[in-house]
């Protein structure tokens, strides 16, 4: 058993954790009552900083600051994949039909006046129009069923 | 002591979800820090107002850094990071605390020596010491320490935060931590006994 007393780190090591002080210093405290008597002190100490009470905010912070945060990103939530088989089917679809067809195709382009090409051009590019503006518009549901 | 490197699957997936646009998960990351954030900013600030000022100013500037976070810590230990942060350049720019010095304490060595004559045994001070009053007496001393002591006890004795993620909040060296909570266990200590001294006499 030591005969010096524990230090102020010894003492407050104790109050903390006393697994973790020398058995010596253990041995010292069982029979020294000025050490005791400190020890005591600090476990009083660090029992009342640990039941001490907790601060809190009188107000909402959470929603404070949600309020200022910028307006969600909003992702189309297309999937990508359906999209794209659609598309090479499609594709391939009107390369079959060209192929089938395209001996009256080439016919139709040698054996017509200028109105008839003006007729082709029109109705071409009306179905052109018509597609962008569908695509559009489906572009617009989409965002507006973003859930996220 | 807690995990340090636990719940960073949670962490993901709610960093992740506020990354890909929703704002509204961020509330839950609020939610799951705001203790540890508000224990900072009260122990770091004294101005009730500036207080929920800077408490917000975290928030949002951890909300604007989010991409950058790399997950090599808790998330809650990254978001304590930037309140300390921001705290201690709030006390720097109020003049409250100066580079380089974190508030000195002032322990009065022979102050524990001049009580003990007082006293023939802190145990029969015990019996005299009313324990409410002790947690006034001593709510009042911790309130009287300097800022960085202040939030270092709060984190070690109320979050039981570990060492390694006290350096990680703080930026101070682990010996550094040690001794300041050392200094400011002894500080309360001998304030304690003397403040209880006065009141006795």
């Amino acid at each position: 058993m030591i005969t010096n007393h524990l230090t102020e780190d010894e003492l407050q090591q104790y109050a903390l954790d006393k697994s973790i002080v020398a058995p010596d210093l253990q041995g010292h405290l069982q029979h020294c009552e000025e050490c005791t008597a400190k020890l005591a002190v600090y476990q009083l100490l660090i029992t009342e900083i640990n039941q001490q009470p907790v601060a809190t905010f009188d107000f909402d912070l959470s929603a404070a600051v949600i309020a200022q945060l910028p307006a969600p990103v909003t992702k189309a939530s297309t999937n990508k994949y359906p999209v794209a088989i659609f598309s090479l089917v499609a594709i391939l679809l009107a390369g079959s039909l060209i192929y089938l067809y395209r001996d009256d195709l080439l016919a139709l382009f040698t054996n017509t006046n200028m109105a008839e090409y003006l007729g082709i051009v029109i109705i071409t590019s009306i179905a052109i129009i018509q597609g962008i503006d569908t695509y559009r518009n489906y572009q617009k549901k989409i965002k507006a069923l973003d859930f996220s | 002591m807690k995990n340090i490197t636990g719940n960073n699957l949670d962490d993901k997936y709610l960093v992740d979800k506020v990354l890909a646009g929703n704002t509204g998960t961020f509330a839950v990351i609020i939610k799951n820090t705001e203790r540890l954030v508000t224990q900072i900013v009260f122990k770091m600030i004294n101005h009730p107002e500036d207080r929920k000022d800077v408490a917000q100013d975290i928030y949002l500037k951890t909300f604007n850094k989010l991409g950058n976070f790399k997950f090599q810590s808790k998330l809650s230990t990254w978001i304590a990071q930037i309140s300390y942060n921001t705290c201690f350049d709030y006390l720097q720019k109020k003049k409250l605390i100066l580079p380089g010095n974190l508030g000195e304490i002032t322990t009065e060595e022979d102050s524990y020596d001049t009580i003990n004559n007082r006293v023939t045994t802190y145990t029969e001070t015990n019996e005299f010491i009313n324990r409410k009053e002790v947690s006034a007496i001593l709510g009042n001393e911790i309130e009287k320490l300097p800022p960085v002591f202040k939030t270092l006890i709060t984190l070690y004795h109320h979050e039981e935060l570990s060492y390694e993620e006290m350096v990680q909040i703080t930026g101070l060296p682990a010996g550094t931590i040690k001794s300041y909570l050392f200094r400011a266990r002894k500080k309360l200590k001998d304030n304690l006994l003397l403040t209880y001294k006065k009141e006795e006499l």
